[in-house]
């Protein structure tokens, strides 16, 4: 099959891709190498015990951060990987449509014959090919630093645990699509996109925290990431199933909205099923103006 | 007679704001239609509305055959499009581009894309960040004509090209036409279409105003004069000169709309001194305001009450 929107895409990024994985690749390098001279220092534990209870919300509720799996938690999978891959996949899929469509260059490349559906997928796949690529050389960087300082940690969790960012930062990232295939307004796909990322680390963490709040917990799609501590017990097949579904509703949204755009007309936007239901109708391709 | 391109009420508006109202319009396969109208007038719309860009608010659009909406990709497939404010990638270098473009489309003939840069003068291994706007059009030009497509749906394709390259241009134009392929051409301005067009649209304010055959158009074309006189001649010599639609006298200056032949004109003034004469091509506004204007001559407000467009 030729992808040729796909291949071109990723050629494109391809500088992107190298630093992106190069800065990975230092970034876990720095933060693993800390890890004997941690390990061998009593202070930080105890200043751990007696840490008080908002702490909690940086290191994802785990006290220890000095065991394998408590410091890969603490130092990656709580915040910084998810954080980074949320930047890599919201730059990728707010540029995909919205990004295309902003430079003026959507209107020859939906000049050739190309269906938006496909355009759509391709570009969308490519993105998740490339965010996909910078989670394996987190992975494989942090592999094989774990192996030179002796860090005992199971690979299949590992792998397990890195997959689960990709899913959370591949939902976010196709939620930013979304808004572009709708809008096609780059800054407003990518400050949604983070929003919605934000929104649902807080939620999560106070969920945590405050018990008033922690029925509201399981609202926010970063509970389906963050609450089961997938490299201590393995991914959750129930929360992976919710995340694959919340992007491929997201994905069906964005085509829905892509097929009604009205390309390079600023302040529209296309939301048809949206429209449907609130009209009852069938019409397709059904854009509001502002 | 095949009917390449058929617009039937077709309209557009953004929220409010008018785009194309009621426009019925049909291209016939083989001829190259200019779409003409000042800026403003909805071209470009029109255009895009038949690549299936942006969708009518009412009416229907029919490209070979097709409905617009619903047939877009094929449409595509056999359709060669140039957008009015050209757009490329610009951190990809012209073969890039090219060879990219060609992998959307099947069977385009590297050695004819070739050709074509060759004759636009365009030099493909250059970063299209670095060309001027002129040489950036002519990759546009390549793109819309490398794979030899039934239907050439251009938007001001001349704009930026030295005058040299809208030869090649014209020339690829009429080589189109011999192969019996169909081009349609927006642009304001009049001359260009004249040499090129078997038939012209004239659009204003989004509306339809009438389609011509260009060969009709020649004996009604307007020529602005403007003479200066060596010295200033009685008031009101060119009342009774045929042709001439108005004059304005100024002392020895004397501003002439004239229309058709010149002949009547330069008799009248073969029998006073002249100093200098100067003749230009009018504007399409006033080529608008003559044809038609409420008032006639040129000189009225800019908006006029919408005639020819009351169709739909
Ligand atoms: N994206 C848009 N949003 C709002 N109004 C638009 C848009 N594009 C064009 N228009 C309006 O539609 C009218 C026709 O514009 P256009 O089709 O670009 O004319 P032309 O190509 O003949 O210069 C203009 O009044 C213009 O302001
Ligand atoms: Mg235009």
């Amino acid at each position: 099959m030729r992808l040729p929107v796909f291949s071109r895409t990723v050629r494109d990024r391809r500088r992107f891709l190298f630093w992106w994985c190069v800065g990975m690749a230092l970034f876990v390098v720095s933060q693993v190498s800390f890890y004997p001279s941690l390990k061998q220092s009593d202070a930080l534990r105890q200043y751990m015990e007696q840490a008080p209870e908002w702490m909690k919300m940086f290191t994802g509720g785990e006290v220890d951060i000095v065991s394998p799996v408590g410091y890969m938690n603490s130092q990656f999978f709580y915040l910084m990987l998810p954080l980074l891959l949320f930047i890599i996949a919201i730059g990728l899929c707010s540029d995909a449509l919205a990004g295309e469509e902003a430079r003026g260059t959507m209107d020859l490349l939906l000049s050739a014959p190309i269906s938006r559906r496909r355009l759509l997928l391709e570009r969308w796949a490519a993105s998740a090919f490339l965010t996909g690529v910078i989670s394996a050389a987190f992975l494989a960087t942090a592999l094989l630093m774990a192996a030179a300082v002796r860090m005992e940690i199971g690979y299949v969790k590992m792998a397990e645990a890195t997959f689960n960012a990709f899913l959370i930062a591949l939902l976010v990232g196709t939620f930013s699509l979304w808004v572009g295939a709708a809008t096609g307004n780059r800054g407003l796909s990518i400050a949604l996109g983070s929003i919605l990322a934000l929104a649902s680390y807080l939620l999560d963490s106070l969920g945590l925290m405050v018990s008033s709040l922690a029925p509201w917990r399981k609202m926010s799609v970063y509970y389906y990431y963050s609450s089961n501590n997938v490299l201590a017990r393995g991914l959750k097949p129930g929360h992976a199933l919710v995340l694959l579904g919340g992007i491929a509703v997201l994905l069906l949204l964005s085509l829905d909205s892509f097929q009604g755009r009205e390309i390079g007309v600023r302040g529209s936007t296309s939301l048809p099923l949206l429209h449907r239901l609130r009209t009852g109708s069938s019409a397709s391709g059904v854009t509001r103006n502002r | 007679m095949e009917k390449v391109i058929v617009t039937e009420g077709l309209t557009k508006y953004y929220g409010k704001a008018r785009g194309v109202v009621g426009l019925d319009l049909e291209v016939r396969k083989g001829e190259v239609f200019g779409f003409l109208g000042p800026n403003g007038a909805g071209k470009t719309t029109t255009l895009r509305l038949l690549l299936d860009l942006i969708r009518p608010s009412s009416g229907k659009a029919f490209v070979l055959g097709m409905d617009t909406t619903r047939h877009s990709v094929k449409i595509r497939a056999r359709t060669g499009y140039l957008p009015g404010e050209l757009s490329l990638y610009d951190r990809m270098t012209g073969e890039e581009f090219l060879r990219f473009f060609a992998r959307l489309r099947d069977g385009v003939d590297w050695g004819y894309m070739e050709a074509l840069c060759r004759r636009l003068e365009a030099d493909p291994s250059l970063r299209i960040s670095s060309l001027s706007r002129g040489n950036k059009q002519k990759l546009g030009l390549i793109q819309a004509f490398m794979h030899r497509p039934e239907l050439l749906i251009l938007d001001e394709p001349t704009s930026g090209l030295d005058p040299l390259m809208q030869q090649e241009f014209h020339r690829l134009v009429e080589e189109a036409r011999e192969e019996g392929r169909t081009v349609f051409i927006s642009s304001h301005n009049l001359p260009e279409v004249e040499k090129m067009c078997d038939r012209v649209a004239f659009i204003r304010a989004g509306r339809l105003v009438e389609v011509v055959e260009v060969a009709s158009l020649k004996e009604r074309s307007l020529h602005r004069v403007e003479v200066v006189f060596a010295a200033p001649p009685p008031p009101g010599i060119f009342q009774s000169t045929p042709g001439v639609l108005r004059a304005d006298q100024d002392g020895q200056t004397a501003r002439i709309l004239v229309q058709g032949s010149m002949d009547s004109l330069l008799k009248t003034l073969a029998l006073y001194p002249v100093h200098r004469l100067v003749s230009h091509e009018p504007s399409l506004e006033e080529v608008f305001m003559t044809y038609y204007g409420v008032n006639g001559p040129p000189d009225i407000p800019e908006t006029l009450p919408d005639r020819g467009g009351d169709r739909s």
